[in-house]
C-alpha cells in the first residue's frame, strides 16, 4: 500500500533564519489509517513540520526547503495548497483564529465554496462533516457562541468536509478544558476508525492521546529522535531528552524503578498499574510528611461577599459567591469553561465590579477603588503575554507599573533589579521581549507585575501554552514566590498543576462554587469532579484504585509511599 | 474573549432582511453619492431623515443601533459644534449660549457635515448588522468587484469584533498594570496609549497570519473559480428601490449641475 505520507531527508530554514534549520534531515513514513502522535519541546520542529505537510512550507513561507515530501502520491513542492487542500487537511491550535464564517454552516462550506464544487454537493458535504462532528444541531449559530470544544471540532468538520485521506493537527487540545479535550480526541478517534483517516497530531499531553495513537514520534531540535510504538518510546530515555512529560502512572513507575520497587515495562494507564500494584497496595505508607507543610495562612486579603455578575446583555456568569483568601494561600480556581473563573478572577483587582454583592481587597471596596490603587495590592498576570508586553526591553517592562503608581527613580531602579534578579540577571533586561520564547515571555510579564510589589499575584492560565520543561520553570518560579509569602491565585484546567503546588482548589460550575478545600480532599470526590467538568489526575485516580489511606494526589507522595514495598 | 464578540458579530443580529443583499450595497452607494452630491442642508435632512427610517424599518433596536454607531455619531456631534465654534461671528445669530453665539451658518454647515457622517454610518450599520459577511461578499463578487477586495472586505468585517475583543483584553492588561488612561496631560496621556497601540497592532498581525493560514488551508484561491452557496434573486421590491435610488440620484446630479441643491450664500462659510 502506498504510504499516506513519505517524507525523504526533509531540511527547512525559514526565509529570516537561513542558518539555523527548523527541520533537518527528516525522514519518516505515515502509512494510510494511521493514528501517529508527535511530541516534542517548545521549538523542536512540529508545527514546522505540520506546515510542510500540507504545502504551506515551501509555498507560503517561502525559506530553503530540501528533500521532499509527499502526501497521498503528491509532491508538495510541486503541487499548489489550494489542491494540497483537498487531500490533507490542517487544523491549528488556536480554534478562533481559523474561523472564517459567520455561522458554523457557513464556516464549514468556506473551504467547499473555494473549490468550486456544485453548491448541492457543498450541501451535503458541510452536513454530513458536521454530523460527524456531532454539530449538526448548531448549524446556524454564531462559532463565537459555541465552546472551546465546539470550536475546535467545527475547525475540524470545516477540515474534513473537503474530504482528506489525511487529517494533521497542530496541538488541537491546547486551549480547552478537560471535556473539550475529550470531545475533540473522541471525534478524531471516529474519523480514523469509522472513516479510515489518517491522524497526525501534534500533542504535548501524552496521556491524552494514549488510548488512540499507535505511533509516537518525538522531535528535538529539528530532528526526530526517535519514532515507534508508544509504549517503546514512551519508556525510552528520548522521552526525558526530548523534554516530554511523562504520563503521571508511567512517571510513578519510572520513579517506583529507580528505587528497584517496579519491574518490567512501564505503564500507560491507571489500570495497567493498579493491576500490578494492587498486591502491595496495603503495605503502602503514606509519606505525607515529607511535603514541607506551609504556613497557616494569614488574615483575610481577598474577600467576596455573596456576589453575582451579569454582562451587559443580561447573560449572567455567576450568582451568590463568596470567597474568602488569606494571606499566604496557593489557590487554584478550576472549572469548565464558561463557568466564570477568568471573570471571576478579574474581580479580585477591580477590573470588573460585581452586579451585586461586594468584594474587599484588604478592607478595600472595589467599588469605591480604581485598578491602578489595587494594582498595589492585587497584581492581574494575564494569559497571553502579548497582551500585556510592549516595550523594548525586560528591564523598561519591569519599570512600567511602578512608573505609573509615581514612584520615584531609585524604587523603581530598585524594583527592576530585583526583578531581574528572579528571571535571570541584569543582561536579560536588555533583551527585547518579542524576540524571547513563550516561558520567557511569561516570565517577564509575571515579573513586571512583581515590581508593584503587590500581596497578591493572580495568574490566567500561566503554563498554558509552555512545554513540560517551561511549564515547570513558571511554576517553580511561582513556587518560590509562594514560599516567600506571595499570596497566590491561578486560574487553570491543568489539574496536575493544581495537585502538585497549590493548597486549595476552588472548583466552579453552573456560576457558583461546587467544591472547594484541600487538593486531597477535592480530588477524592470523583463525581462531583466529573459532574464540574474535572477529571481527577492520574496519580490519584491510581490511588483511589488501589484504596490507599491516607489518599494521595501527588507523584513523589506516591512512590514514597511503595519505597521498599515489592 | 468571545463574550466581547457576541456582542458585536454574533449572527444572531444579522437578521434576515427581505432585500437583495446587491440592492443592499448600491444603497450604500447612493446614500454616499447622494449625501456628496447635495449641499443644501434642508436636502440633507431629508437624506438623514430616509436612512434613520431605513435603520427604523429593518428591525435592529435602537440600542444596537446607537451602541455600532457611537463612536461615529461621536465625531458627527463633534464636528457640528466645532463648526458653530469656529463660525461664530459669521451670519446671523440665532441664540447666544454664555459668550458664545451661535450663527446661522455655525448651525447649518455643522449640520451638513454632521449629517452627512451620520446618514453613512447609519447607512453602513443597517447594511452590515443585516446582512451576513457570507452574503456581503457573495453580493460584492455579483457586482463585479474584483475576488481579492471583496474579499478584502469580507475578512475586515470578520477582523473587526475579534480585533475589539483584543482590544478590551489589552486594555485590561494594561489597567492591571496601574495604567490610567484618563490622568496626566495630553503628552502623558498620548504617551500611555502606546500601552495598548503597540500590542494590538501585533496581535493583529499574528491574527491576520493565523486566519491566512487557516484559510490557505482551506484551499483558498482568490483566482480560482468559486461555489457561492448564497443564492438571491432580484425580485420587483429590489427592482422598484433600485429605480427609485437610480432616477433620485440622477434628478440631484442634474438639479447640482441646474445650480438647485447648493448652500445657500447667506451661509456660506467665508
Amino acid at each position: 500500500m502506498t504510504p499516506a505520507i513519505k517524507i525523504n531527508n526533509l531540511t527547512y530554514s525559514y526565509r529570516r533564519q537561513l542558518d539555523r534549520p527548523a527541520l533537518q534531515e527528516v525522514t519518516l513514513e505515515i502509512a494510510t489509517g494511521e493514528f501517529v502522535a508527535i511530541a516534542g519541546r517548545a521549538g523542536s520542529g512540529k508545527s514546522t513540520l505540520c506546515y510542510a505537510l500540507n504545502g504551506l512550507i515551501p509555498h507560503s513561507f517561502g525559506g530553503r526547503m530540501n528533500g521532499d515530501v509527499v502526501v497521498c502520491g503528491l509532491n508538495t513542492r510541486l503541487t499548489p495548497v489550494p489542491h494540497l487542500a483537498r487531500h490533507i487537511g490542517l487544523v491549528l491550535q488556536n480554534a478562533e483564529s481559523q474561523l472564517v464564517g459567520l455561522t458554523v454552516e457557513e464556516d464549514a462550506a468556506f473551504g467547499l465554496e473555494n473549490t468550486g464544487l456544485p453548491r448541492e454537493e457543498v450541501a451535503q458535504r458541510v452536513h454530513a462533516a458536521l454530523q460527524v462532528m456531532g454539530l449538526e444541531k448548531v448549524l446556524h449559530r454564531s462559532p463565537w457562541t459555541l465552546s472551546g470544544g465546539q470550536k475546535q471540532r467545527l475547525s475540524i468538520a470545516a477540515a474534513i468536509a473537503l474530504q482528506p485521506q489525511v487529517l494533521v493537527l497542530d496541538n488541537p487540545t491546547a486551549e480547552l478544558d478537560p471535556m473539550g479535550k475529550k470531545e475533540v480526541m473522541a471525534a478524531l478517534a471516529r474519523l480514523n476508525s469509522d472513516l479510515g483517516m489518517t491522524v497526525v497530531i501534534v500533542n504535548q499531553e501524552i496521556e491524552e492521546i494514549l488510548p488512540y495513537a499507535a505511533r509516537l514520534i518525538l522531535m528535538d531540535a529539528g530532528r526526530i529522535v526517535r519514532a515507534g510504538n508508544l509504549v517503546e518510546v514512551i519508556d525510552s530515555i528520548d522521552m526525558r531528552r526530548a523534554g516530554v512529560k511523562l504520563p503521571e502512572v508511567a512517571q510513578a513507575a519510572d520513579e517506583l524503578r529507580k528505587k528497584g520497587c517496579w519491574e518490567g515495562r512501564l505503564p500507560l494507564t491507571v489500570d495497567e498499574a493498579a493491576k500490578k500494584l494492587v498486591g502491595v497496595s496495603p503495605l503502602w505508607k503514606s509519606a505525607a510528611h515529607h511535603r514541607a507543610p506551609s504556613d497557616a495562612p494569614g488574615e483575610p486579603i481577598i474577600q467576596m461577599e455573596n456576589i453575582s455578575f451579569s454582562y451587559p446583555d443580561g447573560n449572567p456568569v455567576f450568582s451568590g459567591v463568596t470567597l474568602t483568601v488569606k494571606r499566604g494561600e496557593f489557590v487554584t480556581l478550576m472549572g469548565p469553561n464558561g463557568a466564570g473563573k477568568t471573570t471571576l478572577a478579574k474581580h479580585m483587582n477591580g477590573l470588573l465590579i460585581p452586579t451585586s454583592g461586594r468584594v474587599l481587597i484588604r478592607g478595600v471596596d472595589t467599588r469605591t477603588s480604581r485598578v491602578a490603587r489595587l494594582a498595589k495590592t492585587v497584581g492581574y498576570v494575564f494569559q497571553n503575554p502579548d497582551h500585556q508586553l510592549f516595550c523594548r526591553t525586560a528591564a523598561e517592562e519591569l519599570a512600567f507599573g511602578p512608573r505609573n503608581l509615581g514612584w520615584s527613580k531609585a524604587e523603581v531602579d530598585k524594583a527592576v533589579e530585583q526583578g531581574l534578579d528572579h528571571i535571570g540577571g541584569q543582561i536579560r533586561g536588555k533583551e527585547d521581549p518579542f524576540f524571547m520564547g513563550l516561558a520567557e515571555r511569561k516570565l517577564v510579564a509575571i515579573a513586571s507585575i512583581l515590581t508593584m510589589g503587590p500581596d497578591v499575584l493572580v495568574l490566567d492560565e500561566p503554563a498554558t501554552g509552555a512545554d513540560h520543561d517551561a511549564a515547570l520553570r513558571i511554576m517553580h518560579y511561582l513556587s518560590e514566590l509562594h514560599r516567600q509569602g506571595l499570596t497566590i491565585i491561578i486560574v487553570t484546567h491543568d489539574v496536575s498543576l493544581a495537585a502538585n503546588y497549590a493548597d486549595r482548589i476552588v472548583v466552579l460550575h453552573s456560576g457558583s462554587v461546587a467544591l472547594d478545600g484541600a487538593p486531597n480532599e477535592i480530588f477524592q470526590r470523583h463525581e462531583q469532579l466529573t459532574a464540574c467538568s474535572v477529571a481527577p489526575p492520574a496519580i490519584a485516580a491510581l490511588a483511589q484504585e488501589l484504596h490507599l489511606s491516607p489518599f494521595t494526589c501527588l507523584v513523589d507522595e506516591f512512590v514514597e509511599g511503595f519505597a521498599g514495598t515489592t | 474573549m468571545s463574550t466581547a464578540i457576541e456582542s458585536v458579530g454574533d449572527s444572531g443580529s444579522q437578521r434576515s432582511h427581505p432585500f437583495d443583499p446587491r440592492v443592499k450595497i448600491l444603497y450604500l452607494v447612493w446614500v454616499f453619492l447622494m449625501v456628496s452630491v447635495m449641499m443644501h442642508p434642508l436636502l440633507l435632512l431629508l437624506i438623514f431623515l430616509l436612512t434613520v427610517a431605513t435603520a427604523c424599518a429593518s428591525g435592529l433596536s435602537l440600542w444596537v443601533l446607537v451602541k455600532s454607531a457611537r463612536f461615529g455619531l461621536f465625531i458627527a456631534a463633534a464636528s457640528w459644534i466645532l463648526w458653530i465654534f469656529f463660525l461664530r461671528s459669521q451670519g446671523v445669530v440665532l441664540f447666544s449660549v454664555g459668550a458664545l453665539k451661535v450663527t446661522e451658518p455655525g448651525v447649518f454647515n455643522g449640520w451638513s457635515v454632521a449629517s452627512r457622517i451620520a446618514a453613512i454610518l447609519l447607512a453602513f450599520v443597517v447594511v452590515f448588522k443585516t446582512t451576513s459577511n457570507r452574503k456581503v461578499m457573495t453580493a460584492l463578487y455579483r457586482l463585479h468587484v474584483s475576488v481579492p477586495f471583496a474579499m478584502v472586505i469580507g475578512i475586515t468585517l470578520r477582523l473587526i469584533p475579534q480585533l475589539q475583543a483584543e482590544y478590551a483584553t489589552i486594555l485590561e492588561a494594561q489597567r492591571s498594570r496601574a495604567v490610567e488612561f484618563d490622568k496626566g496631560g495630553l503628552l502623558a496621556r498620548m504617551r500611555k496609549h502606546i500601552a495598548y497601540i503597540i500590542p494590538l497592532i501585533l496581535r493583529a498581525l499574528k491574527i491576520t497570519s493565523d486566519l491566512s493560514l487557516a484559510m490557505e488551508s482551506r484551499a483558498f484561491d482568490p483566482y480560482a473559480r468559486r461555489t457561492f452557496s448564497e443564492m438571491f434573486e432580484f425580485d420587483s421590491r429590489d427592482v422598484a428601490v433600485v429605480i427609485f435610488m437610480g432616477v433620485t440620484l440622477l434628478t440631484a446630479i442634474i438639479a447640482r449641475v441646474s445650480g438647485f441643491g447648493g448652500m445657500p450664500a447667506k451661509w456660506i462659510a467665508r
